[in-house]
């Protein structure tokens, strides 16, 4: 079952850090925010065992995509600055449309525009989607929003929702218009019960209202594709022997990254 | 007949305006844009309402040897009723058509965009 892992590096020099978290999880495809690495350090260092890892390009510069299958599978379709959809065309799969992505920051968004461009996304995917002919879409990345902020949650927005069986409705009417879902699995991420993180960014600061610790990084999934979800998507804390977590359990902004990475399988 | 009929209520004799829709101008730099790259890369304008009264003009480049592969260069919104202030997709505050124009000037000769088209026409012809 073909497995995926995002991860926001905060422009950190991480080849190491990517290279033991990408083998420790057996990962398929690795994509990678705010990558500052240069494709042949990270090619090298991937590779030092086994050469399986390609690059497969594009032209969207905040996102960097490499995967142990052959790069000329994973075709870019649709990019923008923040945006690289790509078709997965593997032999004996169904064709995946999978979109990746990197948001603006709340440090230089209002939350209008932030909703703003969840709608824009939602949109180009529609739009992506007709032209494919098929809704196996997953939609990963770092969004800078929350879960249940508007931009995910609305109908003109990701419409993602916390729950499958909602999800498998497929589409919503409101006002006398349907609108497409996504299923959301990271709304089930958020508090400390079990061994886990509380989410995959933490940002503290002395306002009335913070929520300390922030899910970001998120994967959502069209109804159609539940069925091969394995039904966990796994926020990482540490890579391969390395712990991502500093002595207080937030994420090691200082040797690690600021966020956490994530990682699903997916069989289609 | 009443000589209320006679007259002309309308303040001006004819009415002309220099001002062109944003979607307008897009649509003729996105025209131009073929014959300069050999129609390895062309261009085009997709454009659509939101519920909350906006419009937003997406300029693409697309290249049709690569599957009809699109790249998102910008956008622009500003209310279906009125053209002006346009907002960039950078925030930026476009007050009429003069600030407009000189935008999309500076922004189709950026550097950024002319690689950008580089880089495309390369791969279109590999």
């Amino acid at each position: 079952m073909p497995r995926f892992l995002f991860w926001n590096l905060n422009n950190k020099p991480l080849p190491q850090l990517v290279k033991k978290v990408a083998r420790s999880n057996d990962v398929d495809i690795l994509v990678l925010a705010e990558c500052d690495i240069s494709i042949g350090q990270l090619l090298t260092e991937l590779n030092t065992e086994t050469p399986d890892f390609q690059f497969a390009p594009g032209q969207c510069e905040r996102i960097r995509v490499f995967t142990r299958f052959h790069s000329a599978f994973l075709a870019p379709i649709f990019e923008s600055d923040r945006i690289s959809m790509r078709r997965l065309r593997l032999p004996l799969r169904d064709e995946l449309l999978i979109v990746m992505v990197h948001l603006p920051s709340k440090m230089h968004s209002s939350a209008e525009s932030q909703r703003t461009e969840c709608s824009l996304l939602a949109r180009a995917v529609l739009e992506q989607e007709a032209t494919v002919g098929h809704k196996r879409t997953i939609v990963i990345g770092d969004f800078n929003t929350n879960p249940y902020e508007h931009g995910f949650v609305a109908t003109d927005g990701l419409h993602a929702v916390m729950s499958k069986s909602v999800a498998q409705r497929g589409k919503r009417r409101v006002s006398g218009r349907d609108f497409e879902l996504f299923y959301n699995p990271m709304w089930s991420y958020f508090g400390d019960v079990g061994n886990r993180p509380s989410g995959t960014y933490y940002y503290e600061k002395a306002e009335h209202v913070n929520y300390f610790w922030h899910i970001f990084d998120q994967v959502l999934l069209r109804p159609g594709l539940l069925s091969g979800f394995s039904d966990e998507v796994r926020i990482l804390t540490m890579a391969g022997d390395t712990p991502l977590l500093d002595r207080n359990g937030r994420p090691d902004a200082e040797n690690a990254s600021d966020h956490l990475p994530i990682l699903f399988s997916l069989d289609f | 007949m009443s000589s209320a009929l006679n007259i002309d209520l309308w303040p001006k004799e004819k009415f002309e305006t220099d001002t062109v829709t944003p979607v307008s101008i897009l649509r003729r730099q996105a025209a131009l844009l073929g014959d300069k790259t050999q129609q390895l890369v062309t261009a085009e304008v997709a454009s659509d309402a939101t519920p909350s009264g906006h419009v937003t003009h997406r300029f693409r480049l697309v290249v049709p040897s690569l599957d009809n592969y699109k790249y998102e260069l910008f956008s622009v919104h500003h209310q279906v009723d009125e053209l002006y202030p346009a907002y960039a997709h950078d925030g930026r505050l476009l007050r009429d058509q003069d600030e407009f124009v000189n935008w999309l000037k500076r922004v189709l000769s950026s550097e950024s965009t002319i690689k950008k088209i580089d880089s495309l026409m390369a791969q279109a012809k590999a």
